[in-house]
């Protein structure tokens, strides 16, 4: 499965809009099959932030753990919030494996 | 080939007046905000075409954001609260986040921003997404936030009349005491709260973004007032005279 985050909107920011766009998207991962690789693309995305990302992205980490993989981005604010979740989790994200 | 409008609107710029598109660009409001102070007299255009067309002039336009830092301070520390200045507030995190798209855009507008637009937003958009999730169903008088900006000038200001950084904090860190161990340990320490939440974690992410972008930043809470200089890496925190309500923080970027 492909997650493309632009579709949330291009300036995430806030807890409140990233938990919205988590509740609206759940529906979606019940089709996800078991050994199913669930890639989320970042392209078309300006601007993220860790609380949009926190409420979205970890409990898709929570739930698909390694089978979870983030494609990688050059924007700063994505990697900047990918770092500083990683840190607050204690836990890196799956990156492809190309990229690593 | 140049239309006469383009040619008036360079001989404007010439002469130091700035059209209303971009003169609400340098203030950071609506052009129809620009039209209402005119109508008003709150800020009356410096030139009038004979087509009606308006035009501000640089200086006057410095003059009106003069009192931007000082509005948003006097609202945050004030022990009676008054209405804040209503072309700047955002009663709720919706209209919020619709001004902060704008900035961005705005940022990304002008030469030299647009790799520093994406990071400086962001930070923006942490501090500012704090006042409302930090203070929902706990706002002591004001429920909002004041979020303005002078991009002539490279100044972002938020202020908001919540709680402040200690009492929030003491919920996860009851040990502390005071606003100025509150700040250091907001801006600082990684904070593991309510799993899978983690709230408590978005000022550090605010000091990296803004190191990273060159910004500096001032942070006021209570009486603690903690700065973030260009190309230093060490936190100063103060403690200061005039505490404020809830949070207050300039960007100088």
């Amino acid at each position: 499965m492909k997650i493309e985050i632009k579709k949330f909107g291009d300036v995430l920011v806030s807890r409140q809009a990233g938990r919205e766009a988590f509740a609206a998207f759940a529906p979606s991962l019940q089709n996800t099959q078991a050994n199913e690789d669930v890639i989320v693309v970042f392209s078309g995305v300006n601007v993220l932030s860790p609380s949009w990302a926190d409420e979205f992205l970890t409990p898709l980490l929570l739930r698909f753990g390694d089978k979870m993989i983030l494609m990688p981005s050059q924007n700063p604010s994505i990697q900047l919030t990918i770092k500083n979740l990683e840190k607050i989790l204690n836990k890196k994200f799956n990156h492809p494996k190309a990229c690593t | 080939m140049y239309t006469y409008v383009n040619i008036i609107s360079m001989n404007k710029r010439k002469t130091g007046l700035l059209p209303i598109g971009e003169a609400a660009n340098y203030l950071g409001v609506a052009r129809t905000t620009l039209r209402r102070w005119n109508k008003a007299g709150k800020l009356e255009a410096t030139y009038v075409s004979p087509g009606k067309r308006l035009y501000y002039s640089t200086g006057d336009l410095e003059k009106k954001t003069k009192g931007l830092v000082k509005s948003a301070f006097d609202w945050a520390s004030a022990k009676e609260p008054f209405a804040p200045p209503v072309d700047w507030f955002c009663p709720t995190s919706d209209v919020f986040r619709a001004r902060l798209e704008r900035l961005y855009y705005e940022l990304i507008s002008r030469p030299g921003q647009r790799e520093r637009a994406s990071l400086i937003t962001s930070a923006v958009g942490e501090i500012g997404n704090n006042s409302y999730d930090h203070n929902l169903g706990n706002w002591p008088d004001i429920l909002g936030a004041l979020f303005a900006y002078d991009l002539g000038k490279h100044v972002i200001v938020l202020s908001d009349r919540g709680v402040g950084v200690l009492a929030t904090l003491r919920k996860i860190k009851p040990e502390l005491s005071t606003h100025e161990e509150a700040l250091k340990v907001a801006f600082t320490e990684i904070i593991t709260g309510r799993s899978p939440e983690h709230r408590g974690n978005g000022l550090k992410y605010v000091r990296q973004a803004l190191e990273l972008s060159r910004a500096q930043l001032v942070f006021q809470s209570g009486n603690a007032c903690l700065r973030i200089l260009k190309n230093e890496t060490e936190l100063e925190v103060t403690a200061t005279d005039t505490p404020t309500r809830g949070c207050f923080a300039i960007i100088h970027f």
